[in-house]
């Protein structure tokens, strides 16, 4: 054994010839039959669109986006009513008659039609923003009774605030009496001609 | 509705039909390669048939993502390895399982005379020298012997490049011929 080996140098051809017939042994016979029985009490296979993974991926992504939609804020556009003023209504039955006022201005002027519609959107939009933003005036309520007692006894003649008034201030609310107007008579001299003056040269 | 679902049914059966009809064609073709690398690390029919078989049983599981032929059978191949290796490793009697390396397969009668007995201790010492390889110099080596696979066979199966598998095996090589020599 050993002078067969020192005799002869081992090829690299001689050595996969051995490692080949050490490697050539066969299974048994029913060795396929085997793994058959095995791989039968095993789960089928099943595509891979089919396997778990793919559907629970595909299940979640279906219930991610089914909450996005039914939990999506959505936007709410409820405007508040505005509560109407005798002003505004006033403003608003006033702004028609404005409108067609002046036809023909309105027809001279391209678009002046719907120039006036917007005016009188913004003027419709600005009465309600002013009766709705218009504070109240706040008073004590003693102090609005003590005031409205007052105001009732002047009109019944109960109070005498004469004696508050300054002496030498007219009251406001006289009005002089109107005048005639008086326009005096233009006179004129006649021209004197100067000598010369208009004789043909 | 009903139609669609019973069509639907239908194609199901189909598509797994088909799945195990072409398992069973895999498993005719890489049955005897998948035993040997297990036989390549064993040395024992027995062990080799079981790890073969649960690598084929890890096939079947997977196979939706393994119908490609080329991609089974460098799957089968690393899987069968490394089962192999996992249960060589965990066996007690690794000395016992070096004897029975020898025993005679179907149709090879037992050695009586002293040329088997010679050849026997040779087998003995080949495998000797093969185990003592690092993990990838053995695996180049012994799926190189298999079959004879060529280079370019043995890169598929392990799926590095040919100049890789060129390199390995000319390492293993030398120092199998070290040990033998």
């Amino acid at each position: 054994m050993n002078d067969h080996r020192s005799d002869s140098v081992l090829t690299d051809a001689a050595l996969d010839r051995e490692i080949e017939i050490a490697l050539a042994v066969d299974p048994s016979p029913d060795f396929e039959a085997r793994v058959r029985l095995r791989v039968a009490s095993a789960p089928a296979p099943t595509p891979f669109w089919m396997s778990w993974k793919s559907m629970t991926a595909g299940a979640t992504v279906v219930a991610v986006v089914a909450a996005a939609v039914v939990l999506r804020p959505r936007e709410k556009t409820v405007v508040a009513p505005v509560p109407q003023t005798a002003a505004s209504r006033a403003a608003q039955a006033v702004e028609p008659v404005a409108q067609t006022a002046n036809p023909v201005a309105q027809a001279s002027r391209p678009g002046g039609t719907r120039l006036n519609k917007r005016a009188a959107i913004e003027k419709r939009a600005a009465v309600s923003s002013t009766s709705r933003t218009e504070p109240d005036v706040l008073l004590d309520a003693r102090e609005a009774e003590a005031l409205n007692r007052l105001l009732a006894g002047v009109r019944e003649g109960r109070f005498d605030l004469t004696p508050l008034a300054p002496a030498n201030v007219e009251a406001a609310s006289e009005l002089k009496p109107p005048t005639d107007i008086v326009i005096p008579p233009l006179s004129t001299d006649p021209l004197t001609p100067v000598q010369g003056e208009g004789v043909r040269q | 509705m009903h139609d669609q679902a019973a069509r639907l049914a239908g194609t199901l059966v189909t598509v797994k039909q088909e799945l195990e009809q072409e398992f069973e064609a895999r498993l005719a073709e890489s049955s005897t390669l998948a035993f040997r690398v297990a036989y390549g690390v064993l040395r024992h029919r027995q062990d080799a048939e079981d790890v073969a078989q649960e690598a084929f049983v890890k096939a079947y599981r997977s196979f939706s993502q393994l119908r490609d032929r080329g991609r089974f059978r460098a799957w089968l191949v690393r899987m069968t390895w490394r089962l192999a290796i996992d249960r060589q490793r965990g066996e007690r009697r690794r000395v016992a399982r070096e004897l029975q390396h020898t025993a005679p397969s179907p149709g090879v009668t037992a050695p009586t005379t002293t040329d088997d007995l010679v050849t026997r201790e040779r087998a003995a010492q080949l495998w000797q020298a093969i185990d003592s390889l690092p993990d990838k110099l053995r695996v180049v080596i012994v799926l190189a012997g298999i079959e004879g696979h060529e280079t370019s066979e043995v890169a598929r199966l392990l799926d590095v490049p040919p100049g890789t598998v060129k390199s390995r095996l000319f390492l293993a090589r030398q120092r199998l011929k070290e040990q033998l020599q």
